[in-house]
């Protein structure tokens, strides 16, 4: 087995609440105590062959994915005393980190302390909340512009799902993230320039105890046809900054990203996972099944519903009742990683057969095989390219750099005021705060 | 990951292209050179390829030898000739089309990216970089680093 793990501090390794998978196979991964359900993120995969192991980056992913969805206890610390799923749904350790708007603030001012409570806008204040939001969703894009917005995908448009609403996507990253950026003052203009260069930590540092990480989620707005109890749910404001309207909803999770740097990947390891209800693959369009982003109606009544085409302008996400966008997977899953998908899936469902966690599935790992390549400062991604249906809906494909490639997009990721590169993240392509 | 690419495949790539087997397995990994030459060229042509080069290996020859073996005329004049359009493949990404093989063609972008001249050259394909912002300013890397 080729993934090392990180203690958190003062948390043991060897848990009690360990869920021990029965991953055959391949020889390495025999060795089934290392892939357990855990609350630890994994720190690193040890790159086994030149090109590494699909297989191992693939397992790094879900070990990901399961400790930043563990049960969240104190000061946003994972709660080693419960399990994933236990009681079907959970609120998690990634929804307490740093939203990218805490950090994007005004001139003169300073983000807030690390896990201080969310400050809602004052529209929000008007509404009556189902049972105390957990947060506000939205993004602040009126004055950088076209980069992002609540609704828009990175260079593309909305995703507007079977019911007519707008899909909100949400970022956040981990407190050694939060530090390096915050010591070095590159929530303003004049850090990003005093910096030589932008290197977030890939392990231990005087940052932190891990490398660093950010996600982005993704969120339906939980309406007609659903079942809640299919998703994690959260109950969220979803504010408008440019129309200044707020409202009171219940969200589920239909897609996650996770980016995490460490010493093998300075390329950074990109995980995406999906909500099984999302979209169907391609070559699997007969369906009576239920999807969030398809209708196997509208091929029926012959109408123009071509999959993954831009909805029509103008786009505006508090007008309800749009033309949904309908969705297909370009590519369908490869072997292994459905494999694994398999393993895990049954492993959260042994927790609880109605855990919400099962109904999610890991699209695929992206990571560097050649990550100091002289030639080629990506790293020689593998697979060339990944997409997240409700994230990529529109780049998906194999065309060379207009098809999504995580990394092949990231790399181009600049400081907002110079062509300094970020280390991978649109984070500080946001930055508009002087000093 | 191309679990249907033959070793030999890719060896003989490499001696008749002078690039690294692991450069010919990135290029692969997004241009299915060996799935394609063989609809192209035919799944015998490409056996025999194959076969005449392994059985040269066999005999003591080195991989370059074995490619010089293939590539002469006097031999073998089909053989040489679809080992000539492989090298031309790998290189350009282009390859005589199924339909109507007098004509040459890229089968997708990909293959115009993975195309060994860009390399061969220290360069990159245009409108295909994979460099950084500001890359321009500094020298590319050294030949071996293509290879
Ligand atoms: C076409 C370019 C592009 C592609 C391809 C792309 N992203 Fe992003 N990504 C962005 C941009 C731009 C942002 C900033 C916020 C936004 O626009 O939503 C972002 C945001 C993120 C974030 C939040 C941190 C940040 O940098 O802002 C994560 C994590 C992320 N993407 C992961 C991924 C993963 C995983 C993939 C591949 C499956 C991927 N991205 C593909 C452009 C891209």
């Amino acid at each position: 087995m080729s993934i090392s793990r990180v203690a958190r501090s003062g948390a043991t390794i060897g848990f009690c609440a360990a869920v021990t998978l029965g991953l055959s196979g391949r020889d390495g991964l025999a060795q089934t105590n290392d892939v357990s359900l855990a609350p630890d993120m994994p720190a690193d995969v040890i790159a086994g062959n030149p090109i590494g192991n699909y297989e191992d980056y693939n397992i790094y992913s879900w070990l990901s994915f399961v400790a930043l969805n563990w049960p969240v206890g104190e000061n946003g610390q994972p709660d080693v005393n419960s399990i994933i799923g236990q009681n079907g749904d959970n609120s998690t350790v990634w929804e307490t980190w740093m939203e990218d708007y805490q950090i994007l603030v005004e001139d003169g001012e300073v983000p807030p302390t690390w896990q201080a409570p969310r400050a809602v806008p004052p529209v929000c204040g008007n509404t009556k909340a189902q049972s105390g939001p957990s947060r506000t969703i939205r993004h602040v894009s009126s004055k950088t512009g076209a980069v992002v917005s609540l609704t828009n995908q990175a260079d593309a448009g909305p995703l507007i799902d079977q019911n007519g609403n707008y899909v909100r996507y949400e970022i956040l990253f981990n407190e050694i993230m939060y530090n390096y950026i915050v010591q070095n003052k590159l929530y303003t203009l004049a850090g990003l320039s005093d910096i030589s260069e932008i290197n977030f930590p890939a392990g231990a540092s005087p940052f932190g105890n891990e490398g660093a990480t950010e996600v982005k989620a993704s969120w339906k707005i939980l309406g007609k046809g659903d079942d809640p109890s299919r998703f994690h749910v959260a109950t969220s404001y979803v504010y408008d900054q440019a129309e200044n309207t707020c409202a009171s909803e219940m969200l589920g999770l239909v897609g996650f990203h996770i980016a995490t740097k460490t010493n093998s990947a300075p390329q950074w390891i990109w995980s995406t996972f999906e909500h099984i209800d999302n979209a169907p693959d391609k070559g699997n369009l007969n369906t009576n099944k239920h999807y969030s982003f398809y209708s196997s109606g509208c091929l029926d009544n012959g109408s123009t519903c071509k999959a993954n085409q831009l909805p029509e302008m103008p786009w505006n996400p508090t007008q309800s009742g749009q033309t949904p966008v309908q969705v297909v997977r370009e590519a369908q899953i490869n072997g292994t990683t459905t494999r694994i998908n398999a393993h895990f899936q049954g492993a959260l469902k042994a927790v609880n057969p109605h855990s919400v966690w099962g109904n999610y599935i890991l699209v695929g790992t992206q990571y560097p095989q050649k990550p100091s390549d002289p030639t080629d400062p990506q790293g020689r991604p593998f697979p060339p390219y990944l997409a997240n249906t409700t994230m990529e809906t529109f780049l998906q494909g194999e065309v060379p750099t207009s098809s999504s490639s995580c990394i092949g997009c990231h790399s181009g990721a600049t400081a907002s005021n110079s062509g300094k590169p970020t280390d991978f993240t649109f984070i500080l392509s946001r930055v508009t705060a002087k000093d | 990951m191309n679990a249907h690419v033959p070793d030999t495949f890719l060896t003989l790539s490499s001696a008749l292209t002078g690039f690294t087997e692991e450069t010919l397995i990135f290029a692969q990994q997004t241009a299915d050179f060996y799935a394609v030459f063989e609809g192209a060229y035919g799944a015998d042509t490409l056996a025999q390829l194959m076969q005449s080069f392994q059985s040269a290996v066999g005999e003591g020859n080195s991989p370059q030898q074995a490619a010089a073996h293939i590539l002469d005329e006097t031999q073998d004049k089909t053989l040489a000739e679809a080992a000539r359009a492989l090298i031309v493949f790998w290189y350009l990404g282009q390859i005589k089309s199924t339909a109507d093989p007098t004509v040459l063609h890229i089968p997708s972008a990909n293959f115009f990216k993975q195309g060994l001249t860009w390399r061969a050259i220290q360069a990159h394909p245009p409108a295909a970089s994979t460099q950084q912002f500001g890359y321009w300013t500094t020298p590319p890397a050294a030949l071996s680093d293509f290879l």
